[in-house]
């Protein structure tokens, strides 16, 4: 189990290991990991979270990242929408107001004690972890298919970790994941319907703890949305995802 | 918890206020863009390209003839898929455009005003981090402009004011050359710029005519001697003016055809001189060169577009530049000045692809840019001078 673990949040690190078998680019990812894993944490936490607003007929809705944190990471996530003002209901230029809310667990980490119980291992420590975002978004329809919207949200990731000494790239070695960041994001974006099914939305954000910039581009069909999340300082720049959706 | 509790107090003023006796219009735009490409140097050496912009304004009209228009824009610009740090590092920089714009229109005047603030962060280095970028800069100010009908010309006349500041910027070169007595170069590159420029438009033509004076408030010209302070700077401060003159043409040949060429002459004159030292690392001068940094550049785009269906359309755009510099000689490949000539460099910058229309709001361009350059510069240690490579990439937009 506790390999399942180390290649769950450390996988590049444990193939740097063995240099002469990886591509060239593995060993300098893995140390620019080891130099800033909470970024790239942080990076899978924004894959979870979607920061557009719930479809204009619906009272709010839900929604899941499948790939590639649910699987193969185990990442479980869910992602909550709450219209709490429908646009123009109270004046015509009124905006539709969204509570938007995020919650995830990796999996792996909460059946880890159990599993290290039974290797009876005194050094073992609980691994905790911290994964959510809460935030509001303002929308506004400017023609029958098109909507702008703005939000804030406050999103957190933390993840204390401790593990077997793993090498990297011969010389380096860790041993435990301490990574902790909260910021508060700012989003523009805009959402594009195709047709009764079918939509497009992108948005851009802004950190400001971390001067953090990240992007994404999604097609939404009935259930399924596929899009990729760009962080164009990120580890890896370009996240590819599909989600579920479900309106309310 | 102060702030917001003052915010949720502004939305629910703005949201319960009484109606107003003039209803107000409020018209938003939204503007995204990625740009993920990649360039091949004459090497084979890859390099990226990502870039983000973000542009969200509105347009609120309390009366007919008053229009106010608040605007951000945040853009990045780095290298995108292959992050590169280390030896590899490639020049990033974000930037973040505040702007706020006031449309008076007067009968046949209208009279606009705006107050901007931008700032940026750039990193030139794998040791900087983006609060300590070396050239990040903020700037402030603002214009007001005038536009009304001047002898058959829609002629717009506009002046403004920004202030620059570096507030990381240091030139440890310069310092140590100074020597004993050098004072710190912080703040050197902190600039008053004021800008005058008339806009003409006639039929399908425009025209221009703008100059922008530049007044450093550190930096110092300097000499050929050294002065009583020991440095061969005197008390004359950095000024600089440019200079820009040009015209476009829009025409439609057909209904699917458009071009739109365009002329322009750039003149750069500054007060500032270059004392050469053999090494980036001597502190004594070998040689003095007057109005080095003068220069004059007309260049010529001819973009044409051809609309192939409902929502494709073909793009090309040749574009030339030519700098010669008026008082710089060139070096040769020793770094040797060489005498009789002045440098000069041809830039040519070639850029065709397509666009599709993929929705009310969205396109998607693929381009494909062949640049070369060349230049009478044959000292290629610190910069190339002769090149020639291309780039391509895709480019997502959506706008309202």
């Amino acid at each position: 189990m506790r390999k399942v673990i180390l290649i769950m949040v450390a996988g590049i690190l444990m193939v740097s290991g063995r240099a002469e078998a990886v591509p060239s680019w593995a060993v300098p990812a893995a140390l620019r990991f080891i130099s800033n894993p909470d970024d790239f944490f942080f990076n899978l936490h924004l894959d979870n979270v979607d920061y557009s607003p719930s479809a204009a007929e619906t009272k709010g809705g839900i929604r899941m990242n499948l790939l590639l944190t649910t699987l193969p990471l185990t990442w479980a996530n869910l992602n909550v929408k709450a219209q709490v003002l429908n646009e123009s209901s109270i004046r015509p230029w009124t905006p539709q107001v969204d509570i938007v809310g995020s919650y995830g667990r990796i999996a792996a980490l909460d059946i880890l004690p159990a599993v290290m119980d039974d290797d009876d291992d005194d050094d073992f420590e609980t691994p905790t972890m911290s994964d959510y975002s809460i935030g509001l978004t303002l929308t506004k329809a400017v023609s029958p298919e098109t909507r702008l919207f703005a939000g804030y949200h406050h999103s957190v990731f933390a993840l204390d970790i401790e593990f077997d000494e793993v090498d990297i790239a011969g010389e380096e070695t860790i041993d435990s994941l301490n990574i902790s960041r909260r910021d508060n994001i700012l989003v523009t974006g805009i959402s594009n319907r195709f047709g009764e099914r079918s939509s497009m939305t992108a948005y851009l954000g802004y950190g400001f703890n971390y001067n953090k910039i990240f992007s994404r581009v999604v097609w939404h069909r009935r259930r399924f949305e596929l899009g990729f999340n760009i962080y164009p300082e990120g580890l890896l720049v370009i996240h590819p995802f599909i989600g579920m959706h479900w309106g309310l | 918890m102060k702030k917001i509790a003052l915010l949720i107090f502004w939305v629910l003023i703005l949201v319960f206020a009484p109606r107003p006796a003039v209803s107000v219009e409020v018209v938003p735009y939204y503007n995204y863009q990625f740009t993920q490409g990649a360039s091949i140097s004459p090497d084979g050496d890859a390099g990226f390209l990502l870039n983000l912009s973000n542009d969200i304004g509105t347009i609120v009209m309390p009366a007919d003839d008053h229009s106010i228009i608040g605007y951000y824009s945040f853009q990045y610009q780095g290298p995108g898929l292959k992050r590169q740090e280390g030896r590899e590092f490639r020049e990033r920089y974000l930037n973040h455009v505040f702007a706020g714009r006031h449309h008076w229109s007067l009968g046949d005047m209208t009279l606009q005003s705006q107050l901007s603030i931008m700032t940026e962060r750039r990193r030139s280095g794998t040791n900087e981090t983006w609060d300590s970028g070396l050239y990040n800069f903020n700037r402030y100010g603002g214009s007001s402009a005038v536009s009304l009908d001047l002898y058959g010309i829609y002629s717009t006349i506009s002046l403004g004011y920004h202030y620059l500041t570096f507030p990381n910027y240091t030139d440890m070169l310069a310092e140590i050359r100074a020597g004993a007595d050098a004072s710190s170069t912080a703040g050197t590159q902190n600039h008053h710029s004021l800008r005058m420029a008339y806009r003409g438009e006639v039929k399908n033509n425009v025209f221009w005519l703008s100059f922008n004076p530049l007044f450093y408030t550190r930096q110092r010209v300097a000499v050929d001697r050294a002065q009583a302070d020991g440095s061969f700077y005197s008390s004359t401060k950095q000024r600089e003016l440019i200079m820009n003159m040009g015209g476009k043409r829009s025409e439609k040949l057909s209904d699917r055809v458009t071009i739109a060429p365009e002329i322009d002459l750039t003149l750069r004159y500054s007060n500032q001189n270059y004392q050469h030292f053999e090494e980036a690392t001597s502190t004594t001068p070998v040689s003095f060169h007057d109005d080095f940094f003068d220069y004059m550049e007309p260049s010529l785009t001819l973009p044409v577009s051809v609309r192939l269906g409902s929502d494709w359309t073909y793009f090309a755009s040749p574009s030339f530049s030519y700098r010669r510099y008026m008082h710089r000689n060139p070096r040769d490949s020793e770094g040797n000045f060489v005498g009789g000539e002045k440098q000069n460099r041809l830039l040519g910058v070639h850029t065709t692809g397509f666009r599709k229309q993929t929705g009310e709001s969205s396109a998607t361009v693929f381009f494909f840019t062949y640049q070369h350059q060349s230049s009478n510069m044959e000292f290629e240690r610190y910069a190339s001078y002769n090149y020639d490579g291309f780039s391509l990439g895709i480019r997502f937009h959506m706008e309202y």
